[in-house]
Protein backbone atom coordinates (compact mmCIF):
# COMPACT_ATOMS: atom_id res chain seq x y z
CA UNK A 1 0.00 0.00 0.00
CA UNK A 2 2.88 2.39 0.96
CA UNK A 3 4.90 1.44 -1.92
CA UNK A 4 1.63 2.06 -4.19
CA UNK A 5 1.72 5.78 -2.69
CA UNK A 6 4.90 6.23 -3.13
CA UNK A 7 4.80 5.70 -6.59
CA UNK A 8 1.94 7.92 -7.69
CA UNK A 9 4.36 10.48 -5.63
CA UNK A 10 6.91 9.64 -8.16
CA UNK A 11 4.63 9.90 -10.50
CA UNK A 12 3.26 12.96 -10.03
CA UNK A 13 6.41 14.75 -9.18
CA UNK A 14 8.04 13.52 -12.35
CA UNK A 15 4.77 15.23 -14.87
CA UNK A 16 5.61 18.70 -12.10
CA UNK A 17 9.00 18.72 -12.82
CA UNK A 18 8.75 18.60 -16.39
CA UNK A 19 5.41 20.60 -16.63
CA UNK A 20 8.00 23.67 -14.49
CA UNK A 21 10.94 22.69 -16.52
CA UNK A 22 8.98 22.96 -19.97
CA UNK A 23 7.21 26.36 -18.56
CA UNK A 24 10.79 27.42 -17.27
CA UNK A 25 12.32 26.98 -20.67
CA UNK A 26 9.31 29.03 -22.31
CA UNK A 27 9.21 31.98 -20.03
CA UNK A 28 13.10 32.30 -20.51
CA UNK A 29 12.98 33.31 -24.21
CA UNK A 30 10.93 35.86 -25.21
CA UNK A 31 7.90 34.53 -27.54
CA UNK A 32 9.61 33.21 -30.50
CA UNK A 33 7.16 30.54 -30.47
CA UNK A 34 5.55 28.19 -33.38
CA UNK A 35 1.66 27.11 -31.62
CA UNK A 36 0.19 24.78 -33.66
CA UNK A 37 -3.05 22.50 -33.73
CA UNK A 38 -1.84 18.62 -34.10
CA UNK A 39 -4.16 15.64 -34.96
CA UNK A 40 -3.59 12.25 -36.92
CA UNK A 41 -4.14 8.90 -36.50
CA UNK A 42 -2.13 6.40 -35.31
CA UNK A 43 -1.36 2.68 -35.86
CA UNK A 44 -0.67 0.80 -32.00
CA UNK A 45 0.12 -1.94 -30.71
CA UNK A 46 1.42 -4.10 -27.21
CA UNK A 47 5.36 -5.30 -26.40
CA UNK A 48 4.29 -8.53 -24.17
CA UNK A 49 6.85 -10.72 -22.71
CA UNK A 50 3.70 -13.28 -21.60
CA UNK A 51 2.08 -14.52 -25.10
CA UNK A 52 -1.03 -12.77 -25.77
CA UNK A 53 -3.21 -15.02 -28.08
CA UNK A 54 -4.24 -13.16 -31.45
CA UNK A 55 -2.77 -10.09 -30.77
CA UNK A 56 -3.23 -6.89 -33.54
CA UNK A 57 -2.41 -3.50 -33.44
CA UNK A 58 -5.81 -1.07 -33.81
CA UNK A 59 -6.21 2.44 -35.11
CA UNK A 60 -6.63 5.01 -33.32
CA UNK A 61 -6.21 9.09 -32.78
CA UNK A 62 -4.66 11.86 -31.42
CA UNK A 63 -4.73 15.80 -31.21
CA UNK A 64 -3.95 18.24 -29.13
CA UNK A 65 -1.73 21.47 -29.08
CA UNK A 66 2.04 21.87 -29.42
CA UNK A 67 4.71 24.40 -28.64
CA UNK A 68 7.88 24.64 -30.45
CA UNK A 69 10.74 27.30 -28.97
CA UNK A 70 13.95 28.09 -30.11
CA UNK A 71 16.11 28.52 -26.75
CA UNK A 72 19.19 28.65 -28.11
CA UNK A 73 20.38 31.87 -30.42
CA UNK A 74 23.37 30.42 -31.96
CA UNK A 75 21.95 27.25 -32.92
CA UNK A 76 18.65 28.28 -34.93
CA UNK A 77 17.99 24.76 -36.42
CA UNK A 78 17.52 23.23 -32.71
CA UNK A 79 14.17 23.92 -31.29
CA UNK A 80 12.03 22.20 -28.37
CA UNK A 81 8.57 21.10 -28.44
CA UNK A 82 6.25 20.23 -26.01
CA UNK A 83 3.14 19.48 -26.89
CA UNK A 84 -0.07 18.09 -24.38
CA UNK A 85 -2.28 16.17 -26.57
CA UNK A 86 -5.08 13.29 -26.29
CA UNK A 87 -3.63 10.18 -27.72
CA UNK A 88 -5.34 6.35 -28.38
CA UNK A 89 -3.41 3.46 -27.97
CA UNK A 90 -3.95 0.02 -27.42
CA UNK A 91 -4.53 -3.51 -29.07
CA UNK A 92 -6.99 -6.17 -29.79
CA UNK A 93 -6.98 -9.87 -29.36
CA UNK A 94 -9.32 -11.87 -32.12
CA UNK A 95 -10.96 -14.86 -30.55
CA UNK A 96 -14.75 -15.90 -31.67
CA UNK A 97 -15.06 -12.48 -31.31
CA UNK A 98 -13.24 -9.33 -31.48
CA UNK A 99 -11.87 -7.88 -27.81
CA UNK A 100 -10.47 -4.60 -28.23
CA UNK A 101 -7.99 -2.94 -25.48
CA UNK A 102 -8.29 0.77 -26.17
CA UNK A 103 -6.34 3.09 -23.53
CA UNK A 104 -6.83 7.28 -23.71
CA UNK A 105 -3.59 9.02 -22.80
CA UNK A 106 -3.09 12.53 -21.95
CA UNK A 107 0.38 12.54 -23.21
CA UNK A 108 3.35 15.73 -22.81
CA UNK A 109 5.91 15.06 -25.10
CA UNK A 110 8.97 16.80 -24.80
CA UNK A 111 10.93 16.67 -27.87
CA UNK A 112 14.56 18.51 -29.16
CA UNK A 113 13.66 18.81 -32.62
CA UNK A 114 17.12 19.23 -35.25
CA UNK A 115 16.07 21.15 -38.44
CA UNK A 116 17.75 19.33 -41.54
CA UNK A 117 16.76 21.88 -43.56
CA UNK A 118 13.65 24.35 -44.48
CA UNK A 119 11.17 21.05 -45.25
CA UNK A 120 12.83 18.32 -42.94
CA UNK A 121 13.34 18.37 -39.21
CA UNK A 122 13.86 15.14 -36.83
CA UNK A 123 12.67 14.74 -33.54
CA UNK A 124 13.92 12.37 -30.30
CA UNK A 125 12.63 12.89 -26.87
CA UNK A 126 10.61 11.43 -24.47
CA UNK A 127 6.47 11.52 -23.54
CA UNK A 128 5.45 11.32 -20.19
CA UNK A 129 1.43 9.72 -19.99
CA UNK A 130 -0.97 9.78 -17.73
CA UNK A 131 -4.01 6.86 -18.56
CA UNK A 132 -7.44 9.15 -18.48
CA UNK A 133 -10.09 6.28 -19.77
CA UNK A 134 -10.12 2.49 -21.45
CA UNK A 135 -12.78 0.76 -22.88
CA UNK A 136 -12.47 -1.90 -20.21
CA UNK A 137 -14.42 -2.80 -17.35
CA UNK A 138 -12.58 -1.68 -14.12
CA UNK A 139 -9.43 -0.40 -16.70
CA UNK A 140 -8.19 2.12 -14.59
CA UNK A 141 -8.06 -0.25 -11.67
CA UNK A 142 -6.53 -2.92 -13.80
CA UNK A 143 -3.64 -1.03 -16.15
CA UNK A 144 -1.20 1.57 -15.02
CA UNK A 145 -1.90 4.68 -15.09
CA UNK A 146 1.24 6.30 -15.86
CA UNK A 147 3.40 5.99 -19.18
CA UNK A 148 6.71 7.02 -20.49
CA UNK A 149 7.85 6.47 -23.67
CA UNK A 150 10.90 7.38 -26.14
CA UNK A 151 9.79 9.48 -29.14
CA UNK A 152 11.86 9.34 -32.34
CA UNK A 153 9.98 11.52 -34.95
CA UNK A 154 10.04 13.36 -38.71
CA UNK A 155 8.23 16.57 -39.44
CA UNK A 156 7.74 17.28 -43.17
CA UNK A 157 7.37 20.83 -44.64
CA UNK A 158 7.74 22.05 -41.22
CA UNK A 159 8.92 25.70 -42.73
CA UNK A 160 4.81 26.10 -43.79
CA UNK A 161 1.76 26.44 -42.20
CA UNK A 162 0.76 23.36 -42.56
CA UNK A 163 2.94 20.42 -42.09
CA UNK A 164 2.77 16.77 -41.58
CA UNK A 165 4.01 14.30 -38.85
CA UNK A 166 5.13 10.88 -38.15
CA UNK A 167 6.34 9.67 -34.96
CA UNK A 168 7.31 6.49 -33.11
CA UNK A 169 6.67 5.96 -29.01
CA UNK A 170 7.92 3.14 -27.61
CA UNK A 171 6.68 2.77 -24.46
CA UNK A 172 9.43 1.94 -21.36
CA UNK A 173 7.02 1.33 -18.36
CA UNK A 174 4.70 -2.02 -18.09
CA UNK A 175 1.10 -1.34 -18.14
CA UNK A 176 -0.16 -4.20 -16.05
CA UNK A 177 1.11 -5.55 -13.16
CA UNK A 178 -1.15 -9.21 -12.75
CA UNK A 179 -0.35 -12.51 -11.79
CA UNK A 180 1.11 -15.26 -14.09
CA UNK A 181 -2.02 -18.39 -13.40
CA UNK A 182 -0.96 -21.65 -15.27
CA UNK A 183 -4.03 -24.14 -16.18
CA UNK A 184 -4.89 -25.63 -13.26
CA UNK A 185 -4.89 -22.26 -11.34
CA UNK A 186 -1.46 -22.38 -9.50
CA UNK A 187 -0.66 -18.69 -9.26
CA UNK A 188 2.94 -18.89 -10.88
CA UNK A 189 4.76 -15.26 -11.03
CA UNK A 190 3.80 -11.56 -10.69
CA UNK A 191 3.78 -10.04 -14.04
CA UNK A 192 4.65 -6.53 -14.84
CA UNK A 193 4.27 -6.59 -18.83
CA UNK A 194 2.46 -4.85 -21.52
CA UNK A 195 4.42 -1.96 -23.52
CA UNK A 196 3.07 0.40 -25.63
CA UNK A 197 4.34 0.46 -29.00
CA UNK A 198 2.50 3.21 -31.44
CA UNK A 199 3.29 4.80 -34.60
CA UNK A 200 1.56 8.48 -35.36
CA UNK A 201 0.92 9.92 -38.38
CA UNK A 202 -0.51 13.11 -38.38
CA UNK A 203 -0.65 17.19 -39.30
CA UNK A 204 0.12 20.14 -38.09
CA UNK A 205 -1.48 23.43 -38.39
CA UNK A 206 0.77 27.03 -36.93
CA UNK A 207 -2.01 29.48 -35.62
CA UNK A 208 0.84 31.50 -34.02
CA UNK A 209 3.81 31.32 -35.67
CA UNK A 210 6.69 34.08 -35.13
CA UNK A 211 9.30 31.98 -37.26
CA UNK A 212 12.50 31.98 -36.87
CA UNK A 213 14.32 32.30 -40.01
CA UNK A 214 18.11 30.75 -39.96
CA UNK A 215 20.90 32.77 -39.81
CA UNK A 216 23.24 32.46 -42.68
CA UNK B 1 -48.76 9.68 7.78
CA UNK B 2 -50.27 8.20 4.40
CA UNK B 3 -47.27 10.23 2.68
CA UNK B 4 -44.87 9.04 5.42
CA UNK B 5 -45.40 5.65 4.71
CA UNK B 6 -45.53 6.12 0.77
CA UNK B 7 -41.72 7.74 1.96
CA UNK B 8 -41.12 4.53 3.73
CA UNK B 9 -42.15 2.29 0.75
CA UNK B 10 -40.09 3.70 -1.57
CA UNK B 11 -36.72 3.87 -0.05
CA UNK B 12 -36.95 0.24 0.52
CA UNK B 13 -37.68 -0.74 -2.81
CA UNK B 14 -34.94 2.01 -4.14
CA UNK B 15 -32.61 -0.11 -1.15
CA UNK B 16 -33.88 -3.23 -2.70
CA UNK B 17 -33.10 -1.97 -6.29
CA UNK B 18 -29.67 -0.84 -5.53
CA UNK B 19 -28.86 -4.04 -3.60
CA UNK B 20 -29.75 -6.17 -6.75
CA UNK B 21 -27.78 -3.80 -9.27
CA UNK B 22 -25.04 -4.21 -6.45
CA UNK B 23 -24.77 -8.12 -6.75
CA UNK B 24 -25.17 -8.69 -10.21
CA UNK B 25 -22.34 -10.09 -11.74
CA UNK B 26 -19.61 -7.82 -12.75
CA UNK B 27 -17.51 -9.35 -15.26
CA UNK B 28 -13.59 -7.33 -15.41
CA UNK B 29 -12.21 -8.93 -18.53
CA UNK B 30 -8.76 -10.87 -17.91
CA UNK B 31 -5.80 -9.26 -19.52
CA UNK B 32 -4.03 -11.70 -20.89
CA UNK B 33 -7.22 -13.45 -22.11
CA UNK B 34 -10.34 -11.48 -21.99
CA UNK B 35 -12.66 -14.70 -22.67
CA UNK B 36 -12.24 -15.15 -19.22
CA UNK B 37 -13.02 -13.19 -15.84
CA UNK B 38 -9.89 -11.28 -14.56
CA UNK B 39 -9.21 -12.86 -11.10
CA UNK B 40 -10.59 -10.31 -8.87
CA UNK B 41 -11.12 -10.79 -5.22
CA UNK B 42 -14.19 -8.27 -4.38
CA UNK B 43 -16.83 -10.60 -5.16
CA UNK B 44 -17.82 -9.56 -8.25
CA UNK B 45 -20.61 -12.53 -8.92
CA UNK B 46 -18.38 -14.28 -11.68
CA UNK B 47 -16.63 -17.19 -12.94
CA UNK B 48 -14.69 -18.54 -15.76
CA UNK B 49 -12.80 -21.10 -17.59
CA UNK B 50 -12.20 -22.95 -20.38
CA UNK B 51 -13.64 -26.39 -21.57
CA UNK B 52 -11.81 -27.72 -24.03
CA UNK B 53 -10.93 -24.63 -25.23
CA UNK B 54 -14.90 -23.42 -25.34
CA UNK B 55 -15.59 -20.92 -22.85
CA UNK B 56 -17.05 -21.71 -20.04
CA UNK B 57 -18.83 -18.14 -17.78
CA UNK B 58 -20.86 -17.35 -14.54
CA UNK B 59 -22.34 -14.05 -14.33
CA UNK B 60 -25.04 -13.88 -11.52
CA UNK B 61 -27.77 -11.62 -12.70
CA UNK B 62 -31.06 -10.71 -10.54
CA UNK B 63 -34.28 -10.42 -11.84
CA UNK B 64 -37.58 -9.47 -9.89
CA UNK B 65 -38.60 -13.21 -9.94
CA UNK B 66 -35.09 -15.47 -10.42
CA UNK B 67 -31.34 -15.03 -9.66
CA UNK B 68 -29.63 -16.37 -12.54
CA UNK B 69 -26.32 -18.36 -12.24
CA UNK B 70 -26.60 -18.20 -8.27
CA UNK B 71 -23.90 -20.88 -7.23
CA UNK B 72 -24.93 -22.80 -4.73
CA UNK B 73 -22.81 -24.26 -1.56
CA UNK B 74 -24.52 -27.00 0.94
CA UNK B 75 -22.53 -28.45 3.71
CA UNK B 76 -23.10 -32.27 5.00
CA UNK B 77 -22.29 -32.10 8.80
CA UNK B 78 -22.65 -35.67 9.27
CA UNK B 79 -20.38 -36.97 6.28
CA UNK B 80 -17.98 -34.00 6.85
CA UNK B 81 -18.61 -32.96 3.28
CA UNK B 82 -18.83 -29.81 1.56
CA UNK B 83 -20.67 -28.86 -2.10
CA UNK B 84 -19.99 -26.28 -4.32
CA UNK B 85 -22.04 -25.54 -7.16
CA UNK B 86 -20.92 -22.85 -9.77
CA UNK B 87 -23.38 -22.33 -12.46
CA UNK B 88 -23.09 -20.64 -15.99
CA UNK B 89 -22.94 -21.64 -19.79
CA UNK B 90 -20.87 -23.40 -22.42
CA UNK B 91 -21.74 -21.59 -26.22
CA UNK B 92 -25.13 -20.23 -25.09
CA UNK B 93 -25.85 -23.91 -22.81
CA UNK B 94 -26.47 -24.41 -19.40
CA UNK B 95 -24.14 -25.95 -17.49
CA UNK B 96 -22.34 -25.78 -14.04
CA UNK B 97 -18.91 -27.00 -12.36
CA UNK B 98 -19.21 -28.49 -9.17
CA UNK B 99 -17.06 -29.67 -6.41
CA UNK B 100 -17.35 -32.28 -3.59
CA UNK B 101 -15.06 -32.23 -0.97
CA UNK B 102 -14.69 -33.48 2.02
CA UNK B 103 -12.84 -32.97 5.35
CA UNK B 104 -13.06 -29.40 5.87
CA UNK B 105 -15.47 -29.22 8.95
CA UNK B 106 -17.69 -26.57 7.50
CA UNK B 107 -20.73 -26.68 9.62
CA UNK B 108 -22.09 -23.31 9.11
CA UNK B 109 -21.59 -20.46 6.70
CA UNK B 110 -18.77 -18.53 8.71
CA UNK B 111 -16.55 -21.65 8.76
CA UNK B 112 -16.11 -20.97 5.31
CA UNK B 113 -13.39 -18.63 6.25
CA UNK B 114 -10.96 -21.66 7.02
CA UNK B 115 -10.67 -22.35 3.62
CA UNK B 116 -8.65 -19.54 2.92
CA UNK B 117 -5.62 -20.24 1.32
CA UNK B 118 -6.55 -23.87 1.12
CA UNK B 119 -4.82 -25.64 -2.12
CA UNK B 120 -7.46 -28.58 -2.53
CA UNK B 121 -6.12 -31.45 -4.63
CA UNK B 122 -8.81 -33.12 -5.93
CA UNK B 123 -7.95 -36.75 -6.58
CA UNK B 124 -11.52 -38.50 -7.97
CA UNK B 125 -11.72 -39.95 -4.19
CA UNK B 126 -12.34 -37.42 -1.71
CA UNK B 127 -12.40 -34.64 -3.42
CA UNK B 128 -13.75 -34.46 -6.88
CA UNK B 129 -14.68 -32.23 -9.74
CA UNK B 130 -17.24 -31.93 -12.17
CA UNK B 131 -18.78 -30.64 -15.34
CA UNK B 132 -22.37 -31.27 -15.80
CA UNK B 133 -24.35 -30.26 -19.30
CA UNK B 134 -26.73 -32.43 -18.65
CA UNK B 135 -28.17 -34.55 -15.99
CA UNK B 136 -28.08 -37.74 -15.47
CA UNK B 137 -28.21 -41.15 -13.02
CA UNK B 138 -24.11 -41.31 -13.86
CA UNK B 139 -23.33 -37.48 -14.20
CA UNK B 140 -21.40 -38.68 -10.61
CA UNK B 141 -19.63 -41.63 -12.18
CA UNK B 142 -16.66 -39.90 -13.78
CA UNK B 143 -14.74 -38.18 -11.11
CA UNK B 144 -12.43 -35.10 -12.19
CA UNK B 145 -8.75 -34.77 -10.94
CA UNK B 146 -6.92 -31.35 -10.48
CA UNK B 147 -7.34 -28.81 -7.94
CA UNK B 148 -9.18 -26.01 -6.62
CA UNK B 149 -7.67 -23.28 -4.61
CA UNK B 150 -9.63 -20.89 -2.09
CA UNK B 151 -6.97 -18.21 -2.60
CA UNK B 152 -9.45 -15.56 -0.56
CA UNK B 153 -11.80 -16.25 1.86
CA UNK B 154 -13.59 -12.69 3.64
CA UNK B 155 -16.45 -11.70 5.38
CA UNK B 156 -18.15 -8.78 4.19
CA UNK B 157 -21.07 -7.48 6.50
CA UNK B 158 -23.89 -5.77 4.54
CA UNK B 159 -26.09 -3.89 6.59
CA UNK B 160 -28.84 -3.96 4.73
CA UNK B 161 -31.79 -6.61 5.20
CA UNK B 162 -35.52 -6.36 4.91
CA UNK B 163 -35.88 -7.51 8.35
CA UNK B 164 -33.48 -5.06 9.66
CA UNK B 165 -30.90 -7.42 10.45
CA UNK B 166 -27.09 -7.43 10.15
CA UNK B 167 -26.85 -10.12 7.22
CA UNK B 168 -23.03 -11.94 6.70
CA UNK B 169 -22.10 -12.55 3.44
CA UNK B 170 -18.43 -14.39 2.40
CA UNK B 171 -16.68 -13.33 -0.76
CA UNK B 172 -14.70 -16.70 -1.66
CA UNK B 173 -12.38 -16.08 -4.63
CA UNK B 174 -10.30 -18.53 -6.20
CA UNK B 175 -8.92 -20.79 -9.21
CA UNK B 176 -9.45 -24.51 -10.21
CA UNK B 177 -9.03 -26.66 -13.20
CA UNK B 178 -9.03 -30.54 -13.87
CA UNK B 179 -9.94 -33.08 -15.81
CA UNK B 180 -12.35 -35.93 -16.43
CA UNK B 181 -13.36 -38.42 -18.90
CA UNK B 182 -17.34 -37.77 -19.94
CA UNK B 183 -20.03 -41.16 -20.60
CA UNK B 184 -18.64 -42.14 -24.28
CA UNK B 185 -14.61 -42.02 -22.59
CA UNK B 186 -13.47 -38.79 -24.00
CA UNK B 187 -11.53 -36.26 -22.18
CA UNK B 188 -12.88 -32.94 -21.16
CA UNK B 189 -10.52 -30.42 -19.83
CA UNK B 190 -11.49 -27.81 -17.83
CA UNK B 191 -9.24 -25.08 -17.61
CA UNK B 192 -7.98 -21.71 -16.46
CA UNK B 193 -10.93 -21.64 -13.90
CA UNK B 194 -11.33 -18.65 -11.57
CA UNK B 195 -14.47 -17.15 -9.56
CA UNK B 196 -15.36 -14.16 -7.32
CA UNK B 197 -18.86 -14.91 -5.40
CA UNK B 198 -20.87 -13.34 -2.95
CA UNK B 199 -22.43 -16.36 -0.35
CA UNK B 200 -25.08 -15.66 2.17
CA UNK B 201 -27.58 -17.34 3.86
CA UNK B 202 -29.72 -17.63 0.34
CA UNK B 203 -27.52 -19.84 -1.33
CA UNK B 204 -25.70 -21.21 1.46
CA UNK B 205 -27.17 -24.63 2.90
CA UNK B 206 -26.48 -27.17 5.79
CA UNK B 207 -28.00 -30.45 5.16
Amino acid sequence: MNKQKIKIKNQRLVIQAAVIISLILVCHEKPKAQIAFIAGGNYSNIRSNISLENKEPIIGYNFGLSLQYYPFKKFQNISILNEMELIQKGYQQNFEENHSFRFDYLSLPILINYSLSTQVSIQAGVELSKLISTNIEQGLRTYNDFDTGLALGVSYFSGKRISCYSRLSYGLLPMLDYYEIDELGNFKNKIHDLKNITLTIGMKINFYNEKIRFQK
Amino acid sequence: MKKSGFRNNSKILVILFLILIACDGLFVPDPIDPRVPKYTEEGNNVAGAFINGKVWESIVSFGFLAVQNEPFIAAWHDSDSLLLRFNGNTAGESSSIEFHLTGLKISEINDLTTLEGQKIQLNGIENSGYYIENYTPSTYDNKGVGQIYFRHVSVKNSNVSVEGQISKTIIISGTFGFSMNDSSGNTIKVSSGRFDYRINENNFQIE
